[in-house]
């Protein structure tokens, strides 16, 4: 064979996590383009016929997959429910039947009248609803596939690599029972109904791939990469060999962690945590998924510099930001705001400063740089059309930092309003606890933001004054000290005062020591390094939540001198 | 005819699940309700028109219900849009 024929590659977007190797089946589907269609007046009561026995029966096999997704959770559930909705629809259903009255075939009837109504999903400014767009072209095919007589699931082999132009909820239920290894579509979004039900179900799947209907024939072995969105094929015996080693430690690690990964984070008297990861780099995003984060709780955007002694323009920064909120669907991610000072990143200050980690770092950075503030914001902002991203702000030391950084944020809005760019209008904006000063004033700062995130290493650091990277003082630097754990407390009570959320980021939220007291004090959720997420899970399951609370209570009131 | 103001408390606004609940919750009912934003009215039993109107948090709709059950309707819907649709 042509050197340049194997292992040939093919890229889409990785929508579902995971690497099969297997055979392809290819579904294709024909694109039912018959707007004009007429018929004549004596056929159209067989035509309306054709479209409500191709309904019902569409309706019934909806109502089967809703007992068969009975037991999984409510994502999946309302997923499907609300297709069933769509078929129910009175007025979709009545606008078909008028329009085969005015002569039209059934089929070109059902194209018409879904094809109107879709516009309204494309047209909208909120991509949510655009992706929805995607439900109704599942049904408008459905329906011509069943008015023509065609199944699709019947002649599908087990254990095979679906290809296919595009895919339905329904499809992915059937698909799961005949235990496919991978889906590959042409197009889809990742927040499309079927995605969220390929996470679920742990089916691997790559989106977006250009014609893969027909550069991939029947039968042919291929390697569907849905960590990197990269199929192969024509696949050479190291690739192969590669890649079965691959899948062997995917297979040992699932077994390592058991089930944990798929159980929610609940004490065992069913106070639920949030358990998210932090992240610094793209490449993290698969592992952490894989063991089951709920979202990042800290993005530390600062890294994207890494290695660039430039500032990144605003297209490579929402990329990468838009990467990150698309992966995360539909968790959230929280992207903290650049948190660097002149010791990582050259600002061209007239003078270089003494003591970096007590000079101009974080926001106090963002607000004297505008510039840099503006493009970061809009860059992050054009990345939350998904509404799932929250945007933190670090080093906050009084009010006025807090709310001059919200005008600077009303200012991007209104700019990107103006240009009419689609954006996350009641996107949450929430305050880094990290200086003493910030616990100090946390309840009017609880008042004028939506949550909060305790970032313990730098709150160590400074309640103490120890750097934590000095040997010499090392042992001073510890974040279970009573004085960093009284303003832990203190945080906590101001925003419960509120009525927002607290989670902690910093290693403190991995520390097995701490879980316990920091589920008692009542933080609802904790960010951490990958590594510990799947250990603190496993405590979160052993903990009871009521005697979690008397313990730390009764902790804080003897050695804090805490009585609340 | 009973005409109340509501508004969107949920965070992610009305996409597929509250939509859902509000065709639901319209369904059982045998009087017109309906649901206006900025003028574009739509009929609370379709969940693509609900779904339509796009409505994100904060927004303010008018929901008009008229027929034999109008205030039990008007009522049932109202504590759907306070209680956030669970989302809160």
């Amino acid at each position: 064979m042509n050197n340049d024929l194997i292992n040939l590659e093919y890229r889409g977007i990785p929508a579902s996590n995971g690497i099969s190797i297997g055979n392809v089946y290819i579904i294709k589907k024909s694109a039912p383009n018959l707007i004009n269609k007429a018929i004549i007046p004596e056929k159209i009561d067989s035509e309306i016929l054709k479209f409500e026995n191709a309904l019902t029966q569409l309706i019934f096999e909806t109502n089967e997959v809703l007992e068969k997704v009975a037991n999984e959770n409510d994502n999946v559930t309302s997923i499907i429910e609300s297709s069933g909705l769509i078929l129910n629809d009175p007025y979709l259903k009545a606008n078909i039947i008028k329009t085969i009255k005015e002569c039209l075939s059934a089929e070109a009837s059902i194209v018409r009248q879904i094809e109107f109504q879709k516009q309204y999903f494309i047209n909208s400014k909120d991509a949510i609803l655009r992706e929805r767009a995607y439900d109704l072209d599942n049904i408008k095919g459905r329906l011509i596939e069943i008015i023509r007589n065609k199944s699709v699931y019947k002649s599908l082999p087990d254990d095979c690599i679906v290809i296919s132009s595009s895919i339905t909820p329904a499809e992915i239920v059937k698909y799961k029972e005949k235990k496919i290894k991978a889906l590959i579509t042409e197009i889809g979004g990742l927040a499309s109904h079927a995605c969220i039900l390929a996470r679920s179900f742990e089916i691997p799947a790559i989106i977006g791939v250009k014609a893969a209907c027909k550069n991939f024939i029947n039968g042919e072995e291929i390697i569907a990469d849905c960590f990197s969105g990269t199929i192969y094929k024509n696949l050479e015996l190291t690739l192969k060999r590669y890649y079965i080693n691959e899948i062997s430690h995917l297979i040992e690690h699932k077994k390592k962690l058991g089930e944990l990964v798929q159980i929610e984070a609940k004490t065992i008297d069913g106070r639920r945590i949030k358990l998210k990861a932090n992240i610094d780099a793209l490449s993290e995003i698969a592992i952490t998924v894989q063991n089951g984060a709920e979202g990042f709780g800290l993005v530390r955007s600062e890294s994207i510099l890494l290695n660039k002694n430039r500032l990144p323009k605003e297209e490579e920064q929402y990329k990468w930001y838009k990467e990150i909120a698309d992966r995360a669907f539909p968790f959230e991610a929280t992207i903290r705001v650049f948190d660097f000072g002149s010791d990582k990143f050259s600002l061209g200050l007239s003078k270089a400063e003494d003591n970096p980690a007590l000079g101009l770092r974080g926001i106090r950075l963002l607000l004297s740089r505008p510039d840099v503030f503006e493009i970061q914001l809009r860059a992050i902002l054009r990345a939350s059309s998904h509404k799932n991203i929250k945007l933190l702000l670090p080093m906050i030391t009084n009010l006025n930092e807090l709310l001059s950084s919200k005008e600077v944020i009303k200012n991007v809005m209104k700019d990107l309003d103006e240009k009419n760019i689609d954006y996350d209008k009641n996107i949450q904006i929430g305050v880094m606890i990290e200086t003493p000063s910030s616990v100090l004033i946390a309840k009017s700062l609880a008042k004028n933001c939506d949550f909060f995130s305790i970032g313990t290493n730098d709150l160590t650091q400074y309640v103490l004054a120890a750097d934590r990277n000095n040997e010499f003082v090392s042992d001073i630097y510890d974040a279970m000290n009573y004085s960093v754990l009284k303003m832990i407390k203190m945080t906590i009570k101001a925003a419960k005062k509120q009525g927002i959320p607290v989670s902690i980021c910093g290693e403190l939220a991995g520390h097995s020591a701490a879980t316990e007291l920091l589920v008692g004090m009542g933080i609802d959720e904790l960010s951490l390094v990958n590594s510990a997420l799947l250990e603190t899970k496993k405590k979160i399951l052993s903990l009871n939540y009521e005697k979690a609370k008397l313990d730390s209570k009764r902790f804080l009131i003897e050695k804090l001198q805490i009585n609340d | 005819m009973v005409r109340i103001e509501l508004k969107v408390l949920n965070r992610s606004g009305l996409h597929t699940r509250p939509a859902a609940s509000i065709v639901k919750v319209a369904s059982k009912y045998k009087c017109e309700i309906e649901l206006d934003k900025d003028g574009f009215v739509i009929n609370s039993k379709s969940i693509i028109g609900v779904m339509t109107l796009a409505a994100e948090q904060g927004s303010i709709l008018y929901l008009i219900t008229n027929g034999i059950d109008e205030k039990e309707a008007s009522d049932e819907i109202a504590k759907l849009f306070e209680s956030g649709f669970g989302e809160i």
